[in-house]
């Protein structure tokens, strides 16, 4: 730098220019390094996740081929890997059907839903909007401590607190007793799922809420409430709606963990893939049941079973689908909604 | 004492050449001073705002005057730290007074932004939302009724009526400006502030507003803060400056433009800060 | 008393011979041998000869998880651990190491009945570290504490807290020693060791003929025998079952306690997933390998998970290990008999099964140091505590 001291304006002006083009030069060698590294990243976890729906599916393929449709409209899924593993190693059985563990799996994240979300989001608007400003810190910190918090903990909670819960308050004796030939009523049900699941999913939902609403441009605030509108009106009619593609990310976030949710569900829910009989009433809830990912948690320790190895691999292919489905629903809401806004 | 008698007597606007006097004022500030935190913003604020004019204030950044618009429909309420005394009377109540409703004034000053800050959804909806949320007895086909009038009577209506059902952020940014002073009529206030409403807009959609902003004084009060000189020569019926937090001059604008009293109030004309 | 009075004057006969008959650097205080640092007693004193000090072997080669075989006919002393046979004949210099020929310097001798062994030669040839400490006149045998490197064990859970338990205590006795025990359950133990992930697999059942057609080359070393005990929850009344009611609850046909003297509520039966050890042997046991447990009982994935259901559910019943039996579950008797420990070493109570591991070929190295430690006398203790061990400890 010293050198230009000396130099004419002219000269000073073209140093300038050349070390700009350098950092320019520079920039563009960086950028073009990170632009392929990011490209490569990119290519290499969708190839992983292609390469895991194929080995899925490989896997799956036998008990596929044999069922077909079957294996998501038939049921008997537990008897069937007890026949499986039972079967001599020349005679394998191939029946398998998971109607059960689907419905099992749907009826607890639907249920759960149902619950979590307007209970995440009161506590997401409690904690953005209501609750005061030191109180909101503690209240964030508690939550992200929440949803960090392993399945395996809500199991247990729910083994201890849940379940006993259900049986001393909705399950009478002579029920038992009417009901014990199809399944038992011991609180282990899909209620007992239910509870659990939504515990475990309204961190998730009230965390991401809570970054939502605190994303919502603050004029949109000053907006509604200089045009004379309550609190809770901007709240309702403006804040919420400005925050939803956040919320509904944490929705389907903690679907994903629902569905996916194998450890907890196995230990409240029963762990029998009975199909919940709507025609029972309030049993209907009540009835054991076991979903598609505590399902191949639980029988994985017979893999060694080739048959039983192929059916789990199918379950885990039904999950793979039920979480794209669902995603894709959920998708779905979100393109509806926009376009009722006139933003789609 | 010097305020109160330059104020006094009856005063001749150039433009409008609209006649007002004294009891013809909406707002009556009183002693005002105001506070974030341990910052003073408002020093012993006097002034009245006058019915049916346009009233703008002006002054360097950081003067107070922004504050002390937002102070006329109670935004500042929602700042940690703000703090307040003197009085604000609106035809005669106090608005700061304990159990005077917030929503209540908020109905009667509307306020638009610097920033155009439509809600994010459909150009209708923008102005149903307050309508349904204050006046909920109203049916669907009156609500749609009102929120055509308000666009017919910003102008906006020609420009947007095949996108009524498109979302608002759509909009260009002076068709926004204009639907968020549409949506402040809406609710039918008496007093619309506007916060520099065309510092982000282009000199066409600028002369939109003005144009706008002068018809609409036949019906409302307005309160106009503008960087903008020329602007606030244009439009304005009375001039306040600031600096400082306080009010270092006002009056009729050709007074203060033209033969400013304080160093001051030439200074800052000058562009000398 | 009696055998303790006979060992005292055993031993006093034994020093008032060897006082007598002068042996070259012999003393009253006589050579003592400490296997991994502790003292073995012998019941007749070491003799040094060609600097050679001979021994009762069977206390040490005990001490290492082996056994020793006299034949007194032949004269043949037959050394075996899991990993090492060493065949000596009386007076004479020709040793078998595995069925390889070698020669002794000195040959095992009788000495007042008493047979004789090189300490040195059949250590060493056990894979022992054997050093004489002149000062202190003792010969250190190390075997479990020369231990270093990595084992992976893994299978049934009913072995793997004892597993755990002689892992922790060989690894607080060697540095570099790491081992680690995984569950899963005997099936993938024996899956484990075949796929070469495990080192030793822990399996709570004898191996099948279906187990060494589909994982050829096992070898399973038995280290005891479980007893498995039906459990009820506390509260329950019923306090006496036969095996044929086990056989009716565990296969749905008496589904209400007021059949078995209880209370009119109904039975909900707990079992294990498929595949679980406790399980197979449940079925075999109980269930006479006819039947399986009804379609509607509630599975559980391990022996936690259902004495938890028990102890939580009035009318829950179930089947666990005996080692894992406490106070939050009753086991009601079975034909009489009550589900103690005791009864499952006497054999009366009717429900017991093996306890194996299973390495793959002949163990070597650190496998067979495992191997040989549960067989030891510290292993055995370690089993002892939750089941019943090998031998009857006298």
């Amino acid at each position: 730098m010293q050198s230009f001291e000396t130099s004419s304006p002219e000269e000073k002006l073209f140093a300038v220019r050349i070390e700009t083009k350098n950092r320019l030069n520079l920039i563009s060698v960086r950028d073009s390094i990170s632009e392929k590294l990011v490209f490569l990243l990119t290519t290499a976890s969708a190839i992983v996740i292609v390469f895991i729906f194929i080995f899925i599916v490989k896997e799956a393929a036998a008990v596929l081929q044999v069922n077909s449709i079957n294996f998501v409209t038939t049921s008997g899924f537990d008897q069937q890997i007890i026949n499986a593993y039972n079967a001599p190693a020349d005679k394998p059985i191939w029946q398998f059907g998971a109607l059960g563990l689907l419905l099992g799996t749907l009826t607890t994240t639907l249920g759960a839903l149902l619950l979590a979300v307007p209970m995440g989001m009161s506590t997401a608007i409690v904690i953005t909007e209501l609750a005061p400003v030191r109180l909101r810190y503690i209240l964030r910190i508690v939550i992200r401590l929440l949803a960090s918090i392993p399945s395996v903990i809500y199991g247990l909670i729910g083994l201890m607190v849940v379940v006993p819960f259900i049986q001393e308050l909705l399950i009478s004796s002579e029920l038992q007793i009417r009901y014990i030939d199809r399944f038992q009523l011991a609180g282990n049900s899909m209620l007992a799922g239910i509870v659990v699941l939504s515990i475990m999913i309204v961190p998730i939902i009230t965390a991401l809420a809570v970054d939502a609403i605190n994303a919502v441009p603050h004029h949109y605030k000053e907006a509604a409430l200089a045009l004379g509108i309550s609190h809770w009106g901007t709240i309702l009619r403006v804040i919420l709606p400005a925050a939803k593609s956040g919320i509904l990310a944490g929705i389907i976030l903690s679907v994903g963990r629902a569905v996916g949710e194998a450890i907890a569900l196995s230990m409240v829910s029963g762990g029998i893939g009975n199909i919940p009989q709507p025609g029972d009433g309030m049993v209907f809830f009540l009835t054991p049941v076991l979903t598609l990912a505590s399902a191949i948690v639980n029988k994985s320790e017979i893999m060694s079973v080739p048959t039983i190895e192929a059916a789990l691999f199918a379950c885990g292919l039904v999950l793979l689908v039920t979480c794209v489905g669902l995603s894709l629903c959920a998708r779905l809401v979100e393109y509806l909604v926009k376009r009722g806004e006139g933003r789609a | 004492m010097e305020k109160e008698s330059f104020i006094d007597g009856v005063l001749v606007h150039s433009q409008s050449s609209t006649t007002f006097s004294l009891d013809s004022s909406i707002i009556s500030i009183q002693d005002l001073n105001a506070w974030y935190g341990q910052t003073q913003a408002l020093k012993q604020v006097n002034l009245k705002i006058y019915k049916n004019q346009i009233t703008a204030f002006i002054g360097p950044s950081g003067c107070g005057k922004t504050t002390l618009l937002r102070c006329l429909n109670r935004m500042n309420d929602l700042i940690p730290g703000f703090d307040l005394k003197g009085s604000i009377e609106l035809q005669g109540e106090n608005i700061y007074a304990p159990g005077y409703s917030v929503n209540k004034l908020r109905k009667q000053v509307g306020m638009v932004f610097q920033q155009a800050n439509p809600f994010p959804q459909t150009v209708l909806n923008n102005l149903k939302l307050p309508l349904e949320e204050n006046f909920r007895k109203l049916g669907k086909a009156q609500l749609k009724q009102i929120a055509i009038d308000k666009l017919k009577d910003t102008g906006l209506l020609e420009e947007v009526k095949d996108r009524l059902q498109q979302s608002a952020l759509k909009l260009s940014g002076g068709q926004q400006q204009r639907l968020c002073v549409a949506r402040a009529l809406a609710i039918d206030p008496e007093i619309l502030l506007l916060d520099e409403p065309c510092s982000a807009l282009d000199p066409i959609s600028t002369s939109k507003i003005e144009a706008l902003l002068i018809r609409l004084k036949e019906r409302y009060s307005i309160v106009i803060v503008t960087h903008n000189l020329q602007q606030a020569a244009r439009i304005a019926d009375y001039v306040v400056f600031f600096y400082q937090g306080e009010i270092v001059e006002q009056g009729l604008p050709q007074e203060i433009f033209i033969t400013p009293r304080m160093k001051l109030t030439s200074q800052y004309l000058q562009g000398m800060f | 008393m009696l055998r303790k009075i006979r060992k005292m004057v055993v031993l006093v006969l034994a020093l008032s011979m060897l006082l007598s008959v002068s042996i070259p650097a012999m003393g009253a205080d006589a050579i003592a041998v400490k296997v991994d640092g502790k003292k073995i007693e012998l019941d007749v004193a070491p003799v040094i000869e060609k600097s050679r000090t001979l021994i009762p072997i069977r206390a040490v080669v005990e001490e290492l998880g082996g056994n020793v075989i006299f034949n007194a006919s032949t004269q043949a002393i037959s050394i075996n651990t899991a990993d090492q046979e060493v065949k000596l004949t009386l007076n004479s210099k020709q040793a078998l190491v595995n069925g390889a020929s070698q020669e002794l310097e000195v040959p095992a001798k009788a000495v007042d009945g008493r047979t004789l062994v090189p300490l040195r030669f059949v250590g060493e040839a056990l894979g022992a570290d054997v050093a004489y400490d002149a000062a202190s006149k003792t010969v250190n045998v190390k075997y479990f504490s020369n231990m270093s490197g990595t084992l992976k064990i893994g299978g049934s859970t009913t072995i793997q807290p004892l597993a755990q338990a002689a892992a922790d205590k060989l690894m607080a006795g060697n540095q570099g020693l790491s081992i680690t025990i995984a569950g899963g359950g005997s099936g993938e133990g024996i899956k484990g060791v075949h796929a070469g992930t495990f080192n030793i697999g822990n399996v709570s059942r004898d191996l099948e003929a279906a187990d060494n057609v589909s994982y050829p080359g096992l070898i399973s070393h038995r280290i005891g025998t479980d007893g498995i005990a039906v459990i009820v929850n506390p509260k329950n009344t019923v306090e006496n079952l036969t095996k044929q009611q086990v056989i009716d609850i565990f296969t749905g046909k008496i589904k209400n306690w007021k059949e078995l003297g209880g209370k009119d509520a109904a039975i909900f039966v707990q079992t294990r997933e498929a595949g679980s050890g406790t399980l197979t042997a449940f079925e075999e046991l109980a269930l006479l390998k006819k039947s399986k447990v009804l379609a509607t009982a509630t599975p559980h994935t391990s022996t936690g998970l259902i004495k938890e259901a028990v102890a939580r559910n009035e009318n829950a019943i179930g089947f666990i290990s005996l080692g894992y039996m406490d106070n939050s579950v009753k086991a009601p008797k079975v034909e009489g008999v009550s589900a103690l420990k005791s009864k499952a070493l006497s054999k009366e109570w009717p429900y017991v099964r093996s306890l194996v591991i299973v390495s793959k070929g002949t163990p070597s190295g650190l496998t067979a140091k495992y191997v040989n430690y549960l067989l030891s006398p510290m292993g055995q203790q370690i089993v002892s505590q939750d089941y019943l061990p090998l031998k009857v400890v006298d």
